[in-house]
């Protein structure tokens, strides 16, 4: 049996791959899979310890999560097409419209 | 046998209520349409109905005072009406109707309601008269109210509220720049007074938790008899007593804090016969009087009231000697009497003193009302323009006389009685040792200090008889020095003459009508006047019923002859012209070679020293000046450097601050993304290697 520290590990890296994405890609639809990942990354570690602790209130959590990253994900990808229309871009660089 | 048959007594907050609706009404009449100019039937109904509501608080407080001294005796209301409860602090009033506030209820009543009709003829002419009454309403509300209540916390806020009616009231050509001048300085100068009253009030709270008159007193002067009182209240009682009496110097005129009065003269002649006879300086007087059962227990702080009368009596009536207003005369002359109500107080002729301040309400409206009957004749308040108006106003001229005849001290007539009677008891003071002067400064024997007050009293009283029959022979004898083609001097409107009449009847025969009753009845006045706490303190005068030792006293003598003389002096020099002034004051006088006027110079430095109020206003504009540019620079460094200095110094540093942090919002999502990330991580690990390790947590 995999032991639940590589699930840990596995959901670790799994979140900083999704932060580097939020914070270093400038294409908002590679964000929005950053976001996406992040989330996932909870979900995995919803998941192992619901097994490991032979409690399924974690799979009904991560049930959840997922319908709700879904809806979240719709919105974003309409955002980011509403985006496209208005400005003719999604670099997160031109659209620094919120400068100081 | 009841006089009455119901106990008007507890109902004697209503001759309060009275004027305060009488006030009430007309201020609302007036804020309905304030254009009111001069006369109308709504201006006239305002005055009516304010002369209606006090006239029915007199009819009450005569029924009242009639109770007291005939029937019932002395009131003190058992449950004080609640203002307000703050955790263990309840602060309210109840009524303290003794002898002493109930004839002040009924002397400043009555006057008040001769004052109001008189104004009504004698303010006819003016604009805002809405102003004029609601203002004077509220004036005698807080008088009234003043003398009413049981504690020195409600007679402070009535207090305060005539130090603002004085200051709307001396204030009330408020566009003339003297009058505004004059009724801020009246203002500033009383409020001197007024914070001394805080003190006091302070003291005696924090040291006794009550503010009562009669549960202060009773338990002061038990425990400075059984010597239970801690040394620290024995201070406080002894501070808040001085502070007492600060409080009265500021608003009764006395030295240093005189200034004021002769000013408030700026305003209608009415409003000075108010202040003067009726209200406001008669509220020091009252105050020290009721306070006077522990003033009694530090003969320092008596000592220190009977020099500080003598000595205003005496400053007072030398400046009334030499200014030419009649109003100022009149001013000074107030002071001068004042004086000697402190000088009668503080030597425990607390009977005396409050004898003459009845007189003196009389005689003084009595005066004022006539001046402003001759002012309201003539068009001047300068006795130079007046001269030879007794034909022309004869009821002025008579009921002025019998103001002044009471004024000077002419024999039988009230001023008399009770000048005497306060001269007497100065004479009689001697608590035994040595007075301490203030901080120590000053030491001298009761004896010698007994008879430093007896002399200036007796050097004030000719003074007195000779400046009252200059302001009369300058005003009502001699040839008309105004002009007569321009000038048509004429008597007054029968309302003010009506007025005079009444109150020269008082005027003359206040004195006698007590003279009478204590031959009846021996000391009937002093008795229901003094205090029970203080009865085997004051000094009482034997009544004229034992004529033969009443006739023995040589102060009786000493005094009428020096008011006489003084009387004979003013003869001499102003009706007869047989002694010029002039001559001798040393000033210029027509055909007069400058070698003769060289010689004059020390009369002539006496005169100016004396016309210049003796520097006081030029030593308070010195000190104030100095004291204040000093204070304001310093104060003006603190609110430019310290003050502003930190706040703009907050504005600069958020502004720096700011414009650092300006640079991290770049308007790049991903980058604020950053941030939060960074926050939180930053966080974490702060939760975890600093505040964790403290908590001592996991």
């Amino acid at each position: 049996m995999i032991p639940l520290d590589w699930y840990l590990y596995a959901a670790a890296l799994l979140l900083v791959i999704g932060l580097f994405a939020v914070t270093r890609r400038q294409n908002v639809i590679l964000i929005l899979i950053g976001i996406e990942l992040m989330l996932n990354a909870a979900n995995l570690n919803l998941i192992a310890f619901s097994y490991y602790r032979g409690d399924p209130g974690g799979l009904v959590l991560a049930a959840a999560s997922i319908a709700v990253a879904a809806a979240e994900l719709a919105v974003g990808l309409a955002i980011a097409i509403i985006v496209f229309k208005n400005y003719k871009t999604i670099d997160t660089t031109e659209l620094n419209a919120l400068h100081g | 046998m009841a006089l009455l048959p119901i106990d008007l007594r507890p109902e004697a907050w209503v001759t309060v209520l009275l004027p305060a609706v009488g006030f009430v009404a007309i201020f609302a009449s007036y804020l309905a349409r304030r254009d009111t100019g001069r006369g109308g039937w709504w201006t006239d109904g305002a005055a009516v109905f304010g002369v209606g509501t006090i006239a029915a608080s007199t009819v009450l407080s005569f029924l009242i005072f009639l109770q007291v001294w005939v029937d019932l005796g002395p009131y003190v209301s058992e449950r004080p009406w609640v203002w307000m409860q703050l955790g263990g602090v309840t602060l309210g009033t109840g009524l303290h109707i003794d002898g002493l506030s109930s004839l002040l209820m009924f002397i400043v009543s009555f006057l008040s309601t001769g004052i109001a009709v008189y104004s009504t003829a004698y303010m006819h002419h003016e604009g805002a008269l809405h102003r004029y009454y609601f203002e004077i309403m509220l004036f005698i509300t807080g008088m009234m109210g003043m003398v009413v209540v049981d504690n020195y916390l409600f007679a402070f806020m009535f207090w305060e509220i005539m130090g603002l009616c004085s200051y709307l009231l001396i204030g009330y050509w408020y566009e003339k720049p003297s009058a505004a001048s004059a009724a801020k300085k009246a203002f500033l100068v009383t409020r001197v007074g007024d914070v001394f009253f805080l003190f006091a009030i302070i003291l005696l709270y924090n040291a006794f938790h009550t503010l009562s008159y009669h549960e202060l007193f009773e338990h002061i002067v038990a425990g400075m008899e059984a010597g239970t009182l801690a040394p620290e209240e024995v201070a406080a009682v002894k501070w808040a007593g001085l502070f007492i009496f600060g409080a009265a110097v500021g608003k009764s005129a006395q030295f240093p804090l005189h200034v004021w009065l002769p000013d408030a003269m700026e305003g209608p002649t009415t409003v000075s016969a108010l202040i003067h006879a009726a209200t406001m300086v008669k509220a020091g007087v009252y105050i020290t009087a009721r306070t006077l059962p522990i003033l009694a227990l530090f003969p320092d702080t008596l000592g220190l009231i009977a020099i500080v009368g003598a000595f205003t009596a005496f400053l007072a009536a030398t400046i009334a000697v030499v200014v030419y207003d009649i109003k100022r005369v009149l001013a000074y002359s107030t002071i001068s009497q004042l004086a000697y109500m402190f000088v009668g107080l503080g030597t425990l002729g607390l009977g005396a003193a409050i004898f003459h301040l009845m007189n003196h309400a009389f005689f003084k409206a009595l005066l004022f009302l006539g001046s402003g009957s001759v002012i309201h004749g003539t068009g001047t308040q300068d006795m130079r323009r007046m001269g030879g108006l007794r034909t022309k106003m004869r009821v002025t001229y008579l009921t002025f006389l019998a103001g002044s005849l009471s004024l000077a001290g002419i024999p039988a007539i009230s001023g008399w009685w009770s000048k005497d009677e306060i001269l007497t008891t100065a004479a009689r003071f001697a608590p035994g040792g040595e007075w301490s002067g203030p901080f120590g400064l000053l030491h001298m024997p009761y004896e010698v200090l007994g008879t430093t007050v007896l002399a200036l009293g007796l050097v004030t009283a000719g003074i007195t008889g000779f400046y009252t029959f200059r302001m009369v022979f300058m005003t009502f004898w001699g040839k008309p020095r105004y002009d007569e083609e321009k000038v048509h001097v004429h008597e007054s409107p029968a309302p003010m003459r009506n007025v005079l009449v009444v109150l020269s009847v008082f005027a003359l025969f206040s004195g006698l009508f007590v003279v009478a009753a204590s031959v009846i009845e021996p000391n009937t006045f002093e008795h229901h006047v003094v205090d029970e706490l203080l009865e085997h303190e004051v000094t009482v005068i034997p009544a004229p019923s034992d004529y033969q030792a009443y006739l023995a006293n040589p102060v009786l003598w000493a005094s009428t002859f020096v008011a006489l003389s003084g009387v004979l002096l003013a003869y001499m020099t102003y009706a007869r012209g047989i002694i010029s002034a002039e001559a001798v004051a040393g000033l210029p006088r027509p055909g007069m070679g400058s070698a003769a006027l060289a010689g004059n110079r020390a009369a002539r430095g006496l005169h100016a020293f004396f016309t210049a109020k003796w520097g006081m206003d030029w030593l308070f504009l010195k000190v104030a000046a100095a004291g204040d540019a000093g204070l304001a620079a310093f104060l003006d460094f603190i609110d430019r450097r310290v003050v502003d200095g930190a706040t703009y110094g907050m504005g600069r540093g958020a502004f720096a601050g700011s414009m650092l942090l300006q640079r991290a919002a770049d308007g790049i999502v991903r980058n604020y993304a950053t941030w939060v990330v960074g926050g939180l991580v930053l966080l974490l690990v702060t939760l975890k290697f600093v505040v964790a390790p403290v908590l001592g947590g996991g």
